[in-house]
């Protein structure tokens, strides 16, 4: 009988409920990881093990935690773990772990050094069952974002279910020498599909517009993946803790390579990421990680997917330059109201690049009417960006442009993926748009892309156009 | 007088012919539409039961449920669609959607043509106050130029006209006068991509929805008799006549179970399986097209489905397929396919059911049979295709059992394949066949 097949599968099955989920056993491994962000694959693993160090778990007790130098991603990001099955003997355990994600202020991206609301390892629902203690104690901090006990309450629901649905998996497959075998295995799996992909090594190096230079050497075979930062400079306003980059390479890699179903620790061990302890990419408490959680995995994506079409003699894809932008309007007495302008994507060997046409990749949806009528702004135009770079046989992907009026006094804050420097192509690649910002003072005024803020008067008009994908000659 | 109650599937349908007063059975039949089609297929029982010469084989109403939207996902929509849109979003996402499912997004069919967009200069606040008015001049000459683009239906999508109608009131007047049909959104919400798309999709399946009426209509008629056609939607049933919607005429099914009284269903299909919430609302329906306005009762479609076929997975074992191939060209027990699927693994059952016997090949259990041997012999653990045959049918069950959330209250089977897997869970069996529930629920009996 298929034993690892079904095992995914039920894995798979009694996670459906939630957004984002990893399992992993006794030794902090990791079983399976389901919808993850960029940084998961690395994340999970780091905080399974500091769990587990410090907080023996019995059958049902949920452990919530935000610190993202302790497994967490940004601090606005909520994570959980169960104990799904307790360990006997210190073998045996299964837990889960949970992530929900709140809104992060651009205000606190652009100008850190608000003190975040920070929750370290914490055993909020021992047994399933909520302290009330420790969560109004929680909810009382001012600095705690809005609607937490709900976030809690619904996060420690949806385990109970799991831990409910998690009877359905046979006790035989949940034994450490199956899931050993069965890690063991996909790694063999792994190696094999490695073998079969382009082997080779490459160097890359991108300049941050926030100033840092980041510096790859990256080497495939059928040993492993091996991703080296040598060189790179420390962060200014770029950071990302080492287990938070570990996840990137691990995801794009996987993404890159084909070898997204096997996201578990068979996968994880056949990559070796390493990166000098005084960079950007190790960063240490209290550096402000905010804005490397946000940008972080497009900077990443951009870097990882050219250094592996590098490694092919002749690229088949334009560079996907990750160049959307993020924009968040803000209003006195209204909830921040956030927006993603997406890039367009590059050119493939057989047709133009996807556009950027969605504008929430079908994840959360814009209604115009919906947000006209509950924000002061006026949806003029969305529309495909018409660019003159990104051409070739095959052209990239367009970006998109917004037009959006002010009706009432607001601000406007931005972000985007910090690569605006000219990105490095090779001899059959073009080079994609960038990203671009403008905002109608007497005629349109064009503002640093890369980030920043700006107070717009009512009946102004801001124009948000994102950069599109790379060509292919 | 007998009542017809008849669901059409992507692949299959099925008829029931209830006695209107007894509310027994008095026939039923099941037919697979690659080999007969629907109207052919309906006129033929009908025809029988009109031989019988009884009067209460006469049938006095037909209630009709269906499911066959999602058949229309592979074609290109559109083609005779128009779209009057407020100037700037001519190409807003509702176009086509882009899902991330792997590395690369993957454009999902699109539910109109790009060239048949036209921006329109109006504007309507939040307020409902009006912006920029519109030009009638302007609608007249796009009207023109629709007629020479061979357009019948208009599509329209002005922002905020449910506060504000008298653009929308003034461009449909317009097109009425030049002979359009003209489609616009009432739906009681402000989510403008769903709606779109929405109206979108059901004004590019009018067509094909005014096609499937006329050959009900053709199907169930007599030469001195023709019965009241009814369709299910999300009031109740409501005559064909004033069936408009095609979204709601061509995926009525799903309306069906809000009227079952359970709170958790296990609808094991003949072509999809599905766990449904009839007591939970969900104002948006996943289409194949995407994200679209359309309330009805909460449903998870399975991953594990009767067509998925055997093959090896990532780690060399042998599984299922992650996507169902389908029954056209389908299992090879029909006929027509090659791929073995879990559909042949049931084989020696499915060939006693009377309702299906029909269409299964005769030659098709040796032909499983070589399939079942050659996957064995490809397989790490050669066993015969006897013993493999019941692993996979362990294996399928088990994968169910997976899927199947025990945890929203006493589970209720519903389905063609609820007599055969139903026996390994915990739950209510119910044998009625979806057209026998279209026509008690039509009757107005208990389903």
């Amino acid at each position: 009988m298929s034993h690892y097949g079904q095992l995914q599968q039920a894995f798979k099955n009694i996670t459906q409920t939630l957004d984002n989920a990893a399992l992993c056993d006794h030794r902090g491994q990791t079983l399976y990881m389901k919808n993850s962000s960029a940084f998961d694959p690395g994340t999970w693993s780091e905080a399974f093990r500091w769990a587990l160090k410090y907080f023996p778990m019995n059958q049902g007790d949920i452990l919530m935690f935000n610190d993202p130098y302790a497994g967490g991603n940004d601090f606005s990001v909520f994570s959980f773990i169960t104990c799904l099955q307790k360990p006997v003997d210190n073998k045996s355990g299964i837990y889960l772990g949970q992530r929900f994600s709140t809104p992060t202020d651009f205000k606190d991206i652009i100008h850190p050094g608000k003190n975040p609301f920070k929750v370290p390892l914490t055993p909020i629902a021992p047994g399933g069952i909520i302290q009330t203690a420790i969560l109004e104690a929680m909810c009382s901090s001012p600095l705690a974002p809005t609607g937490l006990k709900d976030i809690i309450e619904k996060q420690v629901a949806k385990a109970g279910y799991v831990l409910k649905r998690f009877e359905v998996i046979p006790k035989s497959w949940l034994s450490p020498k199956f899931l050993q075998t069965f890690i063991e295995e996909t790694r063999l799996t792994v190696l094999m599909h490695l073998k079969e992909k382009p082997w080779g090594e490459t160097r890359l190096e991108i300049n941050l517009d926030t100033g840092e230079l980041i510096k790859l050497n990256l080497e495939m075979s059928d040993l492993g993946v091996r991703l080296d930062f040598v060189g790179t400079t420390p962060g200014k306003e770029f950071f990302l803790p080492p287990s938070a980059l570990a996840g990137c390479c691990q995801f794009f890699i996987s993404q890159y390579t084909g070898l997204v179903p096997f996201l578990n620790e068979g996968l994880f061990s056949v990559f070796q990421v390493s990166q000098p302890t005084t960079s950007c990419l190790s960063s240490k408490f209290p550096s402000p990680t905010a804005r490397g959680y946000k940008l972080g995995p497009r900077v990443m994506g951009t870097l990882l997917e050219t250094a592996l079409t590098k490694i092919n003699s002749k690229p088949t894809k334009g560079v996907t330059n990750y160049c959307g932008l993020y924009v968040q309007f803000q209003f006195p007495d209204k909830k921040n109201f956030e927006i993603f302008v997406p890039n367009g994507f590059g050119a493939m060997a057989e047709a133009d690049g996807p556009c950027g046409l969605d504008p929430f990749n079908e994840r959360v949806y814009f209604s115009a009417e919906h947000s006209e009528n509950n924000w002061p702004l006026r949806f003029h135009r969305m529309d495909l960006r018409n660019s003159n770079m990104g051409k070739g046989k095959n052209s990239g992907g367009r970006g998109l442009i917004h037009n959006i009026e002010f009706v009432k006094r607001g601000e406007i804050y931005w972000l985007s993926e910090l690569t605006q420097h000219r990105f490095p192509v090779q001899k059959n690649q073009t080079s994609p748009d960038k990203v671009e910002i403008l905002i109608d003072q007497e005629g349109p005024a064009s503002l640093n892309p890369s980030a920043g803020f700006q107070w717009v008067e009512a009946g102004q008009r801001v124009t948000l156009a994102s950069g599109s994908g790379g060509g292919l000659l | 007088m007998a009542i017809l109650g008849l669901h059409v599937g992507v692949s299959f349908a099925e008829f029931s012919l209830l006695d209107s007063q007894s509310h027994q059975i008095l026939a039923t039949q099941c037919i697979y539409m690659p080999r007969l089609s629907l109207k052919t297929g309906l006129q033929k029982f009908v025809q029988a039961q009109l031989s019988l010469n009884a009067v209460d084989h006469k049938i006095e109403k037909v209630f009709f449920v269906s499911n066959l939207l999602e058949k229309m996902a592979p074609f290109r929509l559109g083609g005779s669609t128009a779209h009057l849109i407020t100037e700037g979003w001519e190409n807003q996402g509702w176009l086509s959607q882009i899902t991330f499912n792997s590395m690369l997004p993957v454009r999902l069919p699109s539910v109109q043509s790009q060239d048949l967009v036209f921006g329109i200069k109006e504007r309507i606040s939040a307020d409902g106050e009006i912006l920029q008015a519109i030009d009638g001049h302007f609608i007249a000459s796009i009207a023109a130029k629709m007629k020479l683009m061979d357009v019948k239906r208009v599509c329209i999508h002005f922002l905020h006209s449910q506060k504000n109608p008298a653009h929308l009131n003034a461009a449909k007047n317009i097109l009425i006068e030049n002979g359009f049909e003209v489609h616009s959104a009432d739906y009681d919400s402000d989510f403008s991509l769903e709606k779109n798309r929405r109206l979108s999709l059901s004004a590019a399946l009018n067509g094909t929805w005014e096609d499937y009426r006329q050959d009900l209509i053709a199907a169930v008629q007599t030469e001195d008799h023709t019965p009241e056609i009814f369709v299910l939607s999300n009031k109740g049933f409501q005559h064909l006549n004033d069936s408009k919607d095609a979204v709601e005429g061509l995926a009525s099914l799903d309306h069906l179970w809000s009227f079952v009284p359970h709170e958790n269903i296990v609808y094991l299909g003949l072509e999809t399986f599905q766990q449904i919430y009839p007591k939970k609302n969900s104002l948006f329906w996943q289409s194949p097209w995407g994200r679209l306005y359309r309330p009805q009762c909460e449903k998870r479609v399975f991953s594990t489905q009767p067509t998925q076929s055997l093959q090896m997975n990532l780690w060399g074992e042998l599984d299922f397929s992650m996507t169902p191939e389908g029954y056209e060209p389908g299992p090879v027990a029909l006929g027509r396919g090659q791929k073995l699927t879990v559909f042949d693994l049931y084989f020696e059952e499915l060939i006693l059911r009377a309702d299906l016997k029909d269409w299964l090949a005769p030659t098709a259990q040796t032909k499983i049979r070589s399939g079942l041997s050659a996957l064995s012999k490809n397989s790490k653990n050669h066993i015969g295709e006897t013993a493999l045959q019941t692993q996979m049918r362990d294996q399928f069950v088990q994968r169910l059992s997976f899927e199947i959330d025990t945890t929203a209250g006493p589970l209720h089977f519903y389905g063609f394949w609820a007599e055969l897997m139903a026996s390994y869970f915990k739950g209510v069996k119910h044998p009625r066949s979806m057209a026998e529930m279209a026509a008690r629920l039509g009757m107005g009996l208990d389903l």
